[in-house]
C-alpha cells in the first residue's frame, strides 16, 4: 500500500536535488572534458564544501542504515563506530596533508598514480587500483541497499523506484562529475542534521524520556544473553578495540575518501576538515542511539532487511508520515552522494592506472575524461545489477572484506609516503598475502562475522580480520625486503623527489616580489590617469 | 561549454590570486591570467590551473610549476631557466623564443606542441612525452631525454648532441639531419624512425631498436652499437666506420654502398642484408651471420672473417684480397668473379665450399674445385 503523502514529500526533496545536481555541472566551472576537473573538480574545494562531501563521503546512507541496526541487533559492540569515526581523524590529519602535497605537485588522481611512481612499478599500481575498484563495489552496491530499506516503507515498487533513483544518478555524474555529490552533500546533510536531532529529541519525548528507552534496552540485555549487550562484555573488547582500530586505518584508504581529500584545494584544508569532521561523529552517536530507540519503540526486525529495518521502521512509526518521508528522502540522498563519488573514484581508477597504462598510453585528455565518465556508469549499472539480480546477502558479505581489503593497501600508500624502503616485490607480495589471508579469515567464519579468533600462545583474541591480516602483509613486506636487497633484486627507480612532499617547494618567499609589483601596477595606473588629465587640461 | 574560459583575470588580480594561494597553500586559479611581464621568480605555482594564461616574457627563473596545468599558455620568450615543471601539462603551449635552459620538465605532457627553435639544452625532459612534437631546429643539447617519449616528433635540424637519450621512445620520429653525436641511445626504439643524414657520429645504441629506420647518408662512424636491432633498416651510404656493432642485427637491412670499414661487426647478424658496393675493408666479421647476404661488389679487403657463416651469400666480384677466411663458410654461396687469391681461400675447409657457384677462371685463380 503506497503511503502517499510520504511519497509526495519524498519526491519533491529527491526532485530538488536531482536539479542542483545538474546545475552543478555550471558551479565553480572548470573543463570537465579534463579528469582532474571531471574526477576532482579541478581541486577547487575549500573548508566548507570539502566538510559536506567528505561527510558525504563517510557517513552513508548504509551508516545510517547499518550502524543503529547493529545496535539495534547486538547493542553495545555497534558503538564502535564512534571510536573509529574518532580515531581516524588523528590518522587524516598527520598522514593525508602529505599525501595531497605530493598529489599536487605531480597531479596525481588516485592513490595507484602515487605508487607507480613512487615504487615505479606497473603491477604494484595495477595491484592497488584493482584492490580499489573491488573493495569500492560492494560498498556501492549497498548504497542501493540502503535506498531500498528506506522506500520500503512507502510501499513503492522497489524495483522501478532504484532504477529511476539510479539512473537520475548516473545522468549527473555522468554530466557533472564530482561536483554533483558536493552540491548534493550540502543538501544531504542539512537534512540528515535535521532529521537526527529531531528524532532524538522528539521520539525520546514521545516514549517517555531516555530512562525509558534505557530500562527497555536493559530488559532486552537480560532476555536475549550472549547475544545482546547493553554494556560491553569483557570478551568483546579486543573485537571493539581492533574494530575501531581497522576500520580507522582502513577509511582513509578507500579510493572515493582519497578522491574527496584530493579534491580540496588546500593541505590547510584537509587539516581542517580532519578537526572539523568529527562533528559527523557526534551525529553518528545520536544515530547510534537511535537504534537504543527502536527497541524501546517495539520495532521488529523485518523478515528480508532483518535488524538494518530498525531507523527506517522507527521512523515511520513515531514520524507524522510527511516527516517521514523526509527522512527517507534525506537517507535515499545520502545514498547518492557517497555512490556517486564512489563510482568516480572507481572510474578514476581504472580509467588512470588500467586503460591509460595497459591500454591508451597517448589518449588524450578528452578521451581520458569520456572513458572516466562511461566506467562511472558501468560500475553504478553494476551495483544496481548486484542488488537486482544477487542475493543481497552477497554484497553483505562482500562489503566485510572492503575494509579487510583496502586496509592491504597501507603499506604501500601510508608508509610509502614516508619511505621508499620498501622493495616493490615486498610490497607485491606482502599485499597479496595480506588479501589472501584476511579473505580466508572471513571465510572461515562462514561470512557471519569480520571478527576472526587470532590464537597467539594458547591465547584466543577475538579480533578484527583487518588488523591480523594487516600484520600478516607488514611482516611480508619487511621481513622481505632486506632479502631482495641482499640479492640485488632489481628496485625500480623513485621517480618523486623529496621536494615533492614539501609545504614550502621554494626556498625563501616571493611575497616581497608579488607585493612590489602590485603596488608598481598601482603606480602605474595613478600616473598614467594624471597623464591623461594633465593632456585633457 | 567546457572548453570556454570564464574568467580571465587582471594582472592585480592574478597577483593577489598567486600571493593567497601562497599564504594558504593552496593551489592558484589562474586560468586565462594577465601576467605577462611579470617577475614570477621562485614562485610556487605547483598545480596550478594556468590554462591559456599570458605568461609572454615573463621571468620564472626557478619557479615551482610541478604539475601546473598550462595547457595553450602563452609562455613566448618567458624565462624558464632552472623552472621546474615536472609533470606538467603544457599541451599546445607558446614557447616561442622561451629559455628553457635547465629547465625541469620531468614528465612533462608535451603532447603535439610547437616546439620548433626552442633552447632545451640541458634541460630535464626524463619519461615527458613529447610525442607528436615539432622540434624542428630545437636545441636539445646534454639535455636528458631518458625515457622520453618522442614518437612520431619532427626533430629535423635539431641539436641533440650529447643528449640523454637512453630507453627513449623515437619510433617514426623524423631526425632528417638531426645532430646525434655522443648521445645515449642505449636501449631507446627507434622503430621505423627517419635519419637521413642524421649524424650519429660516437652515439651509444647498444641495444637500441632502430629496426626498419631510414639511416641512409647517416653518419655513424665511432658508434657503439652492440646487440642493436637494425632489422630491414635502411642504411644506404651511411657512414659506420670505426665502429662497434658486434652482436647486432641487420639481417634484410639495406647497405647499399654502406662504408663500414674498420668496424667491429663480429657476431653481428647480416642474413640476406643487402650489402651491394658496401665498404667493409677492414672489418671484423667473425662468427658474423652473413647468409644470403648479397655482397656484390662489396669491398672487403683485409676484412677479418674468421668462421664467419657465409652461406647461401652472393659475393660476386667481391673484393677479398688481404681478407682471413678462416674456418668461413660458403656453402651455396655465390663466387663468381671474387677478387682474391689463393692465399686468402687457403685456410677454408673444402667442405665449406660445397655447392658454390663459381667460373671456371676464378676457382682457378683461388685454388677453388667445387663439390
Amino acid at each position: 500500500m503506497i503511503n502517499w503523502e510520504m511519497l509526495s514529500v519524498f519526491v519533491i526533496v529527491f526532485a530538488s536535488v536531482t536539479i542542483l545536481a545538474f546545475w552543478a555541472a555550471r558551479w565553480r566551472p572548470g573543463d570537465l572534458n579534463r579528469l582532474q576537473e571531471w574526477g576532482l573538480a579541478g581541486r577547487r574545494f575549500g573548508t566548507i564544501v570539502s566538510w559536506f562531501l567528505l561527510g558525504g563521503d563517510v557517513y552513508t546512507a548504509y551508516s545510517f542504515v547499518a550502524v543503529p541496526g547493529l545496535v539495534f541487533a547486538s547493542g553495545a559492540l555497534g558503538f564502535y563506530a564512534v571510536p573509529y569515526l574518532i580515531i581516524v581523524y588523528p590518522v587524516v590529519f598527520l598522514i593525508l596533508p602529505k599525501f595531497w602535497t605530493v598529489a599536487r605537485h605531480r597531479g596525481y588522481v588516485t592513490p595507484a598514480d602515487f605508487v607507480r611512481d613512487r615504487f615505479d612499478s606497473r603491477t604494484l599500481a595495477l595491484l592497488i587500483a584493482i584492490t580499489g575498484i573491488l573493495a569500492t563495489m560492494p560498498y556501492i552496491a549497498l548504497q542501493i541497499y540502503g535506498i531500498e530499506v528506506s522506500i520500503a516503507q512507502m510501499g513503492v515498487p522497489i524495483e522501478i523506484s532504484l532504477i529511476i533513483a539510479f539512473v537520475i544518478l548516473a545522468a549527473y555524474t555522468y554530466t557533472s562529475g564530482l561536483r554533483a555529490p558536493a552540491m548534493i552533500a550540502v543538501v544531504k546533510d542539512i537534512c540528515i542534521w535535521l532529521v537526527v536531532l529531531v528524532a532524538v529529541i522528539y521520539i525520546p519525548i514521545k516514549l517517555g524520556g531516555f530512562g525509558v528507552i534505557f530500562k527497555a534496552v536493559h530488559a532486552k540485555a537480560l532476555a536475549s544473553k550472549g547475544t545482546f549487550h547493553d554494556v560491553l562484555p569483557s570478551s568483546e573488547y579486543s573485537a571493539y578495540a581492533t574494530l575501531a582500530l581497522g576500520s580507522a586505518l582502513a577509511l582513509f584508504l578507500f579510493p572515493h575518501t582519497l578522491t574527496g581529500i584530493l579534491s580540496t584545494n588546500s593541505r590547510k584544508v584537509v587539516r581542517r576538515n580532519a578537526a572539523m569532521l568529527p562533528a559527523y561523529t557526534f551525529l553518528i552517536g545520536l544515530i547510534c542511539l537511535l537504534g537504543f530507540v527502536a527497541i524501546a519503540a517495539g520495532i521488529e526486525p523485518s523478515p528480508i532487511y532483518k535488524s538494518n529495518i530498525a531507523l527506517p521502521a522507527l521512523f515511520a512509526k513515531e514520524f507524522p508520515a510527511w516527516f517521514a518521508g523526509f527522512s527517507f528522502a534525506a537517507i535515499a540522498i545520502g545514498a547518492l552522494t557517497p555512490a556517486a563519488i564512489m563510482s568516480i573514484a572507481a572510474a578514476n581508477l581504472f580509467t588512470r592506472n588500467i586503460y591509460r597504462e595497459y591500454f591508451r598510453p597517448t589518449c588524450t585528455e578528452r578521451e581520458e575524461s569520456n572513458t572516466a565518465r562511461t566506467v562511472s556508469l558501468v560500475v553504478k549499472l553494476g551495483a544496481l545489477a548486484f542488488i537486482l539480480f544477487f542475493p543481497l546477502t552477497l554484497a553483505i558479505n562482500l562489503q566485510l572484506l572492503s575494509s579487510i581489503w583496502i586496509i592491504q593497501t597501507l603499506p604501500t600508500v601510508f608508509l610509502g609516503l614516508y619511505t621508499n624502503w620498501f622493495h616493490r616485490r615486498a610490497l607485491i607480495i606482502g599485499l597479496l598475502a595480506g588479501l589472501l589471508s584476511g579473505t580466508l579469515m572471513i571465510i572461515s567464519r562462514g561470512f557471519q562475522s569480520s571478527v576472526f579468533p587470532v590464537s597467539i600462545g594458547g591465547l584466543t583474541i577475538p579480533m578484527y580480520a583487518a588488523v591480523p591480516s594487516l600484520v600478516v602483509n607488514l611482516l611480508f613486506c619487511v621481513g622481505l625486503t632486506p632479502l631482495f636487497k641482499m640479492y640485488g633484486v632489481f628496485n625500480g627507480r623513485d621517480n618523486t623527489t623529496p621536494t615533492d612532499f614539501e609545504a614550502h617547494p621554494v626556498p625563501g618567499s616571493s611575497e616581497s616580489l608579488l607585493l612590489a609589483q602590485m603596488t608598481q601596477n598601482k603606480r602605474d595606473e595613478v600616473s598614467e590617469k594624471e597623464d591623461v588629465l594633465n593632456r585633457v587640461r | 561549454m567546457a572548453d570556454m574560459l570564464t574568467s580571465v583575470l587582471s594582472r592585480d588580480q592574478a597577483l593577489m590570486e598567486i600571493l593567497l594561494a601562497q599564504r594558504e597553500e593552496r593551489v592558484p586559479m589562474l586560468d586565462g591570467a594577465n601576467l605577462a611581464r611579470t617577475d614570477l621568480r621562485k614562485t610556487d605555482l605547483s598545480g596550478g590551473n594556468i590554462r591559456e594564461a599570458d605568461l609572454s616574457e615573463t621571468n620564472l627563473s626557478g619557479a615551482y610549476m610541478c604539475g601546473a596545468y598550462l595547457r595553450k599558455a602563452n609562455l613566448s620568450r618567458a624565462n624558464l631557466s632552472g623552472t621546474d615543471l615536472s609533470k606538467a601539462v603544457m599541451v599546445g603551449v607558446n614557447l616561442i623564443g622561451a629559455n628553457l635552459r635547465g629547465a625541469y620538465l620531468r614528465g612533462a605532457d608535451l603532447r603535439a606542441t610547437d616546439l620548433a627553435g626552442v633552447n632545451l639544452s640541458g634541460a630535464d625532459l626524463s619519461r615527458a612525452d613529447l610525442s607528436e612534437t615539432d622540434l624542428i631546429g630545437a636545441d636539445l643539447s646534454k639535455s636528458d631525454l631518458s625515457e622520453v617519449d618522442l614518437s612520431r616528433a619532427n626533430l629535423s635540424g635539431a641539436n641533440l648532441a650529447g643528449a640523454d637519450l637512453s630507453r627513449a621512445n623515437l619510433s617514426k620520429a623524423i631526425l632528417n639531419g638531426t645532430d646525434l653525436s655522443r648521445t645515449d641511445l642505449s636501449g631507446a626504439k627507434l622503430v621505423s624512425a627517419n635519419l637521413n643524414h642524421a649524424n650519429l657520429s660516437k652515439a651509444n645504441l647498444i641495444g637500441a631498436n632502430l629496426n626498419l629506420a631510414i639511416l641512409s647518408n647517416a653518419n655513424l662512424s665511432g658508434v657503439y652499437a652492440c646487440r642493436a636491432f637494425l632489422r630491414g633498416a635502411n642504411l644506404v651510404e651511411a657512414n659506420i666506420s670505426i665502429a662497434n656493432l658486434s652482436g647486432a642485427y641487420l639481417s634484410r637491412a639495406y647497405l647499399f654502398r654502406a662504408f663500414l670499414s674498420k668496424t667491429d661487426l663480429s657476431k653481428a647478424d647480416f642474413s640476406r642484408a643487402n650489402l651491394i658496393g658496401a665498404d667493409l675493408s677492414g672489418c671484423d666479421l667473425s662468427k658474423a651471420n652473413m647468409s644470403e647476404a648479397i655482397l656484390q661488389d662489396a669491398n672487403l679487403s683485409d676484412a677479418y672473417l674468421r668462421a664467419t657463416d657465409c652461406t647461401g651469400a652472393n659475393l660476386q666480384s667481391a673484393r677479398l684480397t688481404g681478407a682471413v677466411l678462416t674456418n668461413s663458410v660458403f656453402i651455396n654461396a655465390d663466387l663468381q668473379n671474387v677478387q682474391a687469391s689463393t692465399a686468402e681461400f687457403s685456410d677454408v675447409d673444402i667442405n665449406a665450399f660445397y655447392n658454390i657457384l663459381i667460373d671456371a677462371y676464378t676457382a682457378r685463380k683461388l685454388g677453388i674445385f667445387a663439390g
